[in-house]
């Protein structure tokens, strides 16, 4: 918890898709408690500059986790120790002086390492391309409560739209599997009356890519649900499951 | 076939498989009673023309289970990629969650139990003994000569302790797999599988128990 803390990194160091990695310690000084994991990995990243080194890659973009850009596992933990957060929103409050900390990019075969600590994750927005969306145009925001959606399913649609999509979920499944993704994103929609009209088709063609692309099968082992940022609950695979179970006994009319 | 198909087949098998468990717990629970009831239930269990269908059925969903398990978990192995993690902790770990992440293992553990257990009892010593003019086969003795063996007991014990985490997390699990499960549910279905998996281990740890006691006697 002090101020100025000296930390231990052992980072995964991967020069582009093709090579093999290792990894690589760093000693880092001057680390503020207030600083963001992700400032302090800039800090390093300045020092190595200066050196002349190759700095370390990572992905980031609003760092007020909202983007789902950042990804890290630190210390064995998708996001860092920190409940409901992700790599930028973690400070560096939560380490002590003299930690070592491992630093490895998301692992997953459908998460390929493009360099260092950033992974190539468009399989997500490939399972998005296969049905998570609305097709019919409904134009602006209806009349109100010219629609009716009761409190409860609106809340619970509303929890699955909090999905970035950052990948913790596959990330830190122990089958790599992409379940809480595609759950969260099949439930936003199929849950309000403008995504229920596709649901079935929609259910089935996401999670025929999610298998595709080389994604594990679930377990029911819950670490996506403790791993995910923004708290979505197995409940929503429990629903899909629910779902796509009724969409093989359904007619299409 | 998609991976929450595959899920279907393991958690229906699995209920069907868990039910097994139950039924076989009650029929074996006579050995506690009287060495003549259980006798007689044997006898009548193999004499009925009905047992080969009930027992292809059995054998069919049970490798159907290790079947689709053995391929989903190869699945899952290769699904990390060519590099695993150097560290990976469970931000949430519990009972549950360990025998989640065992599931492989405690399945593998039960499959060879149950090819030493038939091998043993259905296929071990053929005693015969007579009730009321009808001869059948004397399993309670063998029972008693088995269990008094310290290494038997003990391997059975074990055995049954890794059934208990196989089952704890297989019936919350299929309340999952199925989409019974709400989150107002969830903790419920998790006591009901703590409760169901502890009544698995008192009454099959009973069995060995009992037996090894009456060899003491």
């Amino acid at each position: 918890m002090s101020d100025e803390m000296t930390l231990y990194l052992q980072v995964w160091r991967q020069k582009d898709s093709k090579s093999k990695g290792g990894f690589q310690n760093y000693k880092v000084e001057n680390v503020s408690g207030d600083m963001s994991f992700l400032e302090m990995l800039d800090m390093l990243n300045e020092n190595l500059a200066r050196e002349g080194k190759d700095p370390i890659q990572y992905d980031h973009d609003c760092r007020e986790g909202i983007c789902g850009a950042c990804s890290c596992m630190i210390n064995g933990e998708a996001h860092g120790p920190g409940k409901k957060t992700t790599t930028c929103e973690m400070h560096m409050r939560h380490f002590n002086d003299g930690d070592a900390i491992i630093i490895e990019p998301w692992r997953a075969k459908a998460f390929p390492v493009l360099k260092d600590l950033a992974v190539d994750r468009s399989a997500y927005d490939k399972i998005i391309m296969a049905g998570g969306f609305i097709e019919v145009k409904y134009g602006n925001a209806p009349e109100a409560n010219s629609m009716m959606v009761g409190k409860e399913v609106a809340d619970f649609a509303m929890d699955n739209a909090a999905c970035i999509g950052c990948g913790a979920c596959a990330a830190a499944c122990p089958n790599a599997s992409a379940m809480l993704f595609t759950a969260a994103k099949t439930t936003q929609l199929s849950l309000l009356p403008q995504g229920k009209v596709e649901s079935k088709k929609r259910v089935q063609s996401m999670i025929k890519k999610m298998d595709e692309l080389g994604f594990g099968n679930c377990t029911n082992e819950r670490l996506c649900e403790a791993a995910c940022p923004k708290g979505i609950s197995i409940i929503s695979i429990a629903r899909m499951n629910r779902e796509y179970m009724g969409t093989l006994l359904k007619s299409d009319y | 076939m998609s991976s929450v198909f595959k899920k279907y087949i393991v958690a229906a098998s699995g209920l069907f498989l868990t039910l097994f468990v139950l039924g076989h717990s009650a029929g074996n629970s006579l050995m506690l009673f009287s060495s003549e009831m259980f006798n007689r239930y044997g006898h009548a269990l193999i004499t009925n023309p009905l047992i080969y269908l009930i027992e292809f059925v059995v054998v069919a969903i049970f490798l159907t289970h290790v079947f689709f398990a053995l391929k989903v978990t190869f699945e899952n192995w290769s699904a990390r990629g060519d590099v695993g993690y150097k560290k990976r902790v469970n931000k949430d770990s519990n009972l549950i969650s360990f025998a989640a992440s065992t599931m492989p293992y405690t399945g593998a553990v039960i499959f060879i139990f149950l090819v030493l257990h038939i091998v043993q009892f259905k296929y071990g010593a053929y005693y015969e003994i007579t009730y009321a003019g009808t001869i059948m086969r004397d399993l309670h003795r063998l029972l008693l000569e088995y269990f008094p063996a310290p290494l038997n007991a003990i391997g059975y014990i074990i055995a049954m302790v890794v059934l208990t985490f196989h089952v704890l997390h297989g019936l919350w699990s299929i309340t999952q797999t199925f989409g019974v499960n709400r989150s107002m549910y969830n903790k419920l279905f998790r006591n009901i599988a703590l409760g169901f998996a502890l009544f698995v281990l008192v009454i099959y740890v009973t069995f060995p128990v009992w037996g090894y006691l009456q060899g003491v006697k």
